[in-house]
């Protein structure tokens, strides 16, 4: 393959970060002070990358199918196996490229002062741009080995950026339990792998996707590689039932939950359904499984946000909610909506987690909302900013998640899918709830914060320019994001998932009032029982302790894993371990033994020791063998 | 010249000269040689003997695309037994000798040897090279057997030594396994040769006894009852020392008892003494009952990889639970045996490099810092990560490359071995792929009890520091080794698929196909023709009575 300067830029994009890690890691060790800024540069100028990059393939130049290809070269071969490192940027590609770089480095801005007096700065950035360039890898993979690379590899970060403070132990566990549930959906990828390549011969996404290659996948083949496809994304962007993960991935650092925990890495799964559309189309049945989990996520982590006092942990569930969202839109077979959802989620939600963050970091280190309140005097800018993007997530016209939000619940209206379209009417009328459900929570987490009076010890204070600047960016994203991006961004992505028409409609004022209803309702009913009626609310709160105990204890989901998976598989294997390796295997061996022991007792009371037993042993076989043969 | 005539046996000899010469002042009874002397020496020499290999390597591989490297070197030993010292270097013994080279210069440059009779440390382990090696080149079923054998006594002996307190109980476990094991292979190995002259007689006209693999596999393949009787015995025996579940009853208490340098040196090597003799002996030599057996063998594959991690998960024991490990990864090349097919036999392989290095590299790391706080029960660890941050940074590459993340060596075998299982067995490869699941929890569990978390509950040796020097660049080499295997793998996987050709039916016939390919004429004295798959009538003339000689070939990439 002939490379040009186009393709030599992708993969640049791909290795800056890398470099960037390992010079910000070095860097940091001598010298603190720079590693922020030099892994804050790479991401950076990876955006430019990004960008430009997205214009040749907008202007249509140097393009190779509609896309541009290139590689690394070989990585894999044996056999029938041939695999290499290939990127692929196509419009999918780009769009998750920009968001990725783009948010990121406002991220690796603000986290220049959010980490600045933790003595691990060096590792914090490292890990962080580690992160960029394997979430690069996992967008661009042409095939899905590569893919898989980077699936893993954000796994690994997430998990080290989770216990980073690894002094303490819970925050390590819940890394560990957040790579082991993401590992869980991983032998999910796996079998999709392991499926495709034994009835297609390939793992190229190109080919895979191609009609000769979808013809050659059979029924049952197509229905589990797409049930496996749809487990991997269950785990990576932390859908029902492999949600829980997420809510305990908040003890890492703020910024680390709004890069990994928000904008990117749980997206992926979105990301990957919408690349491998071809083959789960050929299975229908499994895209409705896709939008019903993405409505019993969406809903269950909705009622967990509405009693959750800690301010991150509203957003994580908030987060696993709008991730269900965008489920149900991929399952309805509008994964460009869904892509959307994720662009306007990623500005809104950065925004949000930064804001939180700011919050923590004004009111040093307070996360629980009940030790709020009254952040609106000590702290205006963010306090502007967690309230856009908070009108941004309850979907209120004119800010970015309307667009997006309103354009999901439509999708439920239009879907073609046999199995969706019976329930059409009720699936709108739940997505709606779903979404006065959103706008409730993040209300009620607006008003305890930033309304009624400051409720805690310390000082608050507004954050200085460096972390604020980019929240504002963010904010301003969220604000006009929506509308000015819209068409844009369907009609970009319109090559290689088509875009539905309704989408494309030009929407009436009176539409935008009707469709912000849902999110005005929600925050009209939290203001009412937060801060109207609280009475009321207390009144509420005592009839309806077993929802709310269900609610705080997210469904008992944990202890049911507990009870239903860990326990019984550790005592298998203490079973394993002490009743048949111990016990069986011992005693068939001990059943040898006290055959050859005779012999052993023998050759040691001729000689001293085992070894001197063994030996002579030994020598007696080959004797035996020298005995047997001349 | 001495390299010329005899590379692969200077390779043995070497190790074993640097021993005597090493054990020289101790029986001067000038015992207190320093230590250090004999580490220097003992380094000095493995360096050398990973030097010759790398040169032999260099000059037997022209280094284009597509040939490969092949060596063969005979010389007679036993001729009225037909016992030959008949040597290979291929692609599928060339990785395991480079493995086993790398590791012991490690496992010798590492600085936790026991401070009493280092003499006989290093002599030990330079004895136990060389065997290994001479295991890993062995084409002679006599001569591999003797290998076999001897690879046990230093590494029995170093236990015995310097094992910990239930030591006795230990060694006497893993010998009589690893002899009950032996004592099977040993009459198959009797009766292949007895066959063989069998055979041989009427076209020779003297009784001759033929050991060697290449002369084996070109005899009319025995009846499928044979096959079955004489497979079992090697696979009973090989598969002990792999090992296979439910043989790994010797595994832990060996592991728990060796000194830390051996532990390695036994995980990473000997294990692996039995994935080469199944793909270089058994397969091709009982091709059908290998075919009858492979499906059992998969299940088995699959059932030690998925009970190995649940074991691996239940320990407290930091040592129990690499050995656990152990099972459960090497689980994976037993599934790559059982499947046979190109693929999967070059996954195993990899993997069984792989997992020498990976776990070869954790028993150094983690006993070092189990020395540092004299135990090995993991509640006892705990935030050392402070102390040793250097060793964490190593130490989470190797765990990382246990758990088999991509571009680490761990996921490239595994991940071939996967593929190819998931064509015939789906189900067993699930199992396993659970396995891997349960890989992620134990691995993570261990990594953070000992460097994570708060300060350990027993007090740290004051003379324990992070590793730096000589220690430093061995666990850095171990860091590049997995990175360089994981990233580029392809250069390794082409060898080891030049010497792994499965034919038709599924079944391997290693050494058949690829010697088929070789001119006769460069053959000293063997009419490799014989071997050739699908000649009829079996021509064969026995090995020259005293020839001895090398052969290097270059071999077309799927001649």
């Amino acid at each position: 393959m002939v490379m040009g300067n186009v393709e030599n830029l992708l993969l640049l994009l791909v290795s800056l970060p890398l470099f960037g890690a390992a010079i910000s890691y070095a860097l940091g060790r001598r010298a603190r002070g720079f590693s922020g800024p030099v892994a804050t540069l790479a991401v950076a100028v990876c955006f430019g990358i990004a960008i430009y990059l997205t214009n040749e393939l907008m202007v249509g130049r140097s393009l190779h199918k509609g896309a541009i290809v290139a590689s690394f070269g070989n990585w894999v071969s044996v056999g029938n196996v041939s695999l290499s490192f290939d990127l692929y940027f196509d419009a999918l590609s780009a769009v998750m490229c920009l968001v990725i770089t783009g948010i990121g480095a406002l991220i690796h801005l603000y986290s220049i002062q959010y980490m600045s007096s933790d003595s691990g700065i060096a590792r914090y950035f490292g890990f962080l741009n580690l992160f960029i360039f394997s979430m690069l890898l996992l967008v661009l993979g042409k095939n899905l080995p590569v893919v898989f690379i980077g699936w893993e590899g954000v796994g690994l970060c997430s998990y080290l950026l989770i216990g980073f403070w690894y002094k303490k132990s819970e925050f390590v566990q819940a890394g560990q339990k957040a790579f082991v549930m993401n590992r869980l959906g991983d032998l999910g990828f796996i079998i999709a792998m392991a499926t495709l390549f034994t009835s297609t011969g390939t793992l190229d996404i190109v080919e895979l996707t191609s009609p000769e290659s979808l013809g050659r996948i059979g029924e049952g083949v197509a229905l589990l590689a797409g049930l496996a496809l749809f487990f991997a994304a269950t785990g990576k962007s932390a859908q029902f039932p492999l949600f829980t993960w997420l809510p305990d991935a908040m003890a890492g650092p703020t910024p680390v939950s709004a890069l990994i925990h928000a904008a990117t890495m749980v997206t992926a799964g979105v990301y990957l359904i919408g690349r491998m559309h071809p083959v789960l189309e050929l299975t229908p049945q499994v895209l409705s499984v896709i939008t019903w989990t993405g409505i019993i996520t969406a809903f269950v982590a909705a009622t967990i946000a509405l009693v959750q006092n800690d301010i991150k942990k509203v957003l994580a569930y908030s987060t696993v909610s709008q991730l269900g969202f965008m489920f149900i839109a991929v399952g309805c077979g509008y994964y460009s909506v869904a892509l959307f959802h994720v662009v306007t989620h990623a500005f809104f939600k950065a925004c949000l987690f930064l804001s939180a963050g700011s919050v923590i970091y004004g009111c040093h280190h307070e996360q629980d909302m009940r030790r709020m309140g009254g952040l609106r005097n000590s702290m205006p800018i963010t306090t502007a900013t967690y309230a856009v993007a908070s009108m941004a997530i309850a979907g209120v016209a004119p800010f970015a998640g309307y667009f997006s939000k309103h354009a999901i619940i439509d999708g439920l209206m239009h879907t073609s899918n046999v199995y969706l379209a019976p329930f059409q009417g009720e699936l709108q009328i739940i997505a709606t709830l779903l979404a006065v459900m959103t706008a409730g929570y993040m209300a009620r987490s607006f008003f305890m914060t930033f309304m009624g009076t400051y409720r805690g010890e310390a000082a608050p204070h507004e954050v200085p320019v460096i972390m604020w600047s980019p929240v504002v960016v963010l904010a301003i994203l969220s604000c006009i994001g929506g509308w000015s991006l819209h068409n844009t961004l369907f009609s970009f992505l319109d090559v290689v998932v088509r875009t539905p028409s309704f989408v494309l409609h030009n929407q009436s004022l009176t539409s935008y009032v009707i469709g912000s209803l849902p999110g005005v309702i929600g925050i009209l009913f939290a203001y009412i029982f937060l801060i109207r009626a609280v009475s009321l609310t207390e009144k509420l709160q005592s009839w309806g302790w077993m929802v709310q105990k269900l609610w705080e204890r997210k469904y008992y989901l944990d202890e049911f894993y507990d009870v239903v998976v860990v326990t019984p598989l550790r005592i298998a294997g203490r079973f394993l371990a002490v009743g048949v390796s111990q016990g069986l295997v011992e005693g068939f061996g001990g059943g040898i033994a006290v055959f050859v022991q005779a012999l052993g007792e023998l050759a040691r009371r001729t000689t001293t020791g085992l070894v001197g037993g063994y030996a002579l042993y030994m020598l007696l076989a080959i004797a035996v063998l020298v005995g047997i043969l001349v | 010249m001495i390299f010329e005539s005899m590379p692969l046996s200077l390779i043995l000899i070497i190790p074993v000269i640097g021993a005597i010469v090493c054990l020289g002042p101790w029986f001067t009874k000038e015992r207190d040689v320093s230590g250090r002397l004999c580490k220097g020496w003992a380094v000095f020499v493995a360096c050398l003997v990973t030097a010759l290999l790398g040169a032999i390597v260099s000059s037997s591989a022209t280094g284009t695309e597509d040939s490969f490297l092949y060596l063969e070197e005979y010389h007679p030993w036993m001729p009225s037994l037909g016992a030959s010292f008949h040597f290979t270097l291929d692609g599928l013994s060339v990785g395991f000798c480079a493995m086993t080279c790398l590791i012991s210069l490690a496992v010798i440059c590492w600085s936790s040897a026991p401070t009493e009779n280092k003499a006989v440390w290093y002599a030990m382990l330079l004895f136990a090279t060389s065997a290994v090696l001479g295991s890993f080149l062995a084409t002679d079923l006599v001569a591999f057997y003797v290998f076999y054998e001897l690879m046990l006594l230093p590494v029995l002996a170093g236990i015995a030594i310097w094992g910990g307190d239930d030591r006795k109980r230990a060694v006497f476990k893993f010998l009589m396994y690893t002899l009950s094991g032996s004592v099977l292979m040993l009459v198959a190995i009797v009766y292949l040769g007895w066959q063989s002259s069998q055979i041989l007689q009427p076209h020779s006209g003297v009784t001759d006894f033929a050991f060697t693999i290449s002369t084996l596999t070109s005899l009319p393949t025995l009846t499928t009852n044979v096959q079955v009787v004489l497979c079992a015995a090697f696979l009973v025996a090989l598969g002990l020392k792999i090992p296979i579940v439910p043989l790994h009853g010797w595994l832990v208490d060996t592991y728990r008892q060796a000194p830390v340098g051996l532990v390695a040196f036994i995980a990473a090597l000997l294990g692996k003494v039995g994935v080469y003799g199944i793909i270089r002996f058994v397969l091709p030599l009982f091709p059908d009952a290998m075919s009858i057996f492979g499906p059992f063998i998969v299940a088995l594959g699959a059932v030690g990889v998925a009970g190995g991690a649940l074991m691996a998960w239940v320990q407290r024991d930091v040592r129990s639970m690499l050995a656990y490990s152990s099972l459960s990864h090497l689980g994976f090349c037993v599934i790559g045996i059982g499947v046979a097919t190109t693929v999967s036999i070059s996954g195993a392989v990899f993997q069984a490099i792989s997992h020498g290095f990976v776990t070869g590299g954790l028993f150094l790391a983690f006993g070092r810092l189990a020395q540092a706080i004299d135990s090995d029960n993991l509640d006892d660890f705990g935030g050392l990560a402070d102390r040793f941050p250097v060793m964490a940074f190593f130490t989470m590459i190797l765990t990382v490359a246990a758990v088999a993340l991509p571009l680490t060596s761990g996921f490239v075998g595994e991940f071939l071995v996967l593929m190819s299982a998931w064509q015939r067995y789906p189900g067993w490869a699930v199992l396993s792929g659970v396995g891997i699941v349960i890989g992620a929890v134990y691995m993570l569990r261990a990594y953070r009890s000992i460097l994570f978390g708060e300060g350990p509950r027993l007090m740290l040796r004051s003379n324990s520091a992070d590793v730096r020097g000589l220690d430093l660049t061995v666990l850095a080499s171990f860091a590049v080794m997995v990175f360089a295997m994981g990233i580029a793998p392809s250069r390794l996987l082409s060898a080891i698929e030049s010497s792994v050709v499965v034919g038709q039916g599924g079944v391997l016939k290693a050494d058949r196909a690829r010697l088929g390919s070789l001119d006769p004429v460069v053959a000293t004295g063997i009419d490799l023709r014989s071997g050739f798959p699908g000649a009829v009538k079996l021509k064969f003339a026995p090995l020259g009575s005293a020839q001895s000689g090398v052969v290097t070939a270059k071999i077309d990439k799927k001649g």
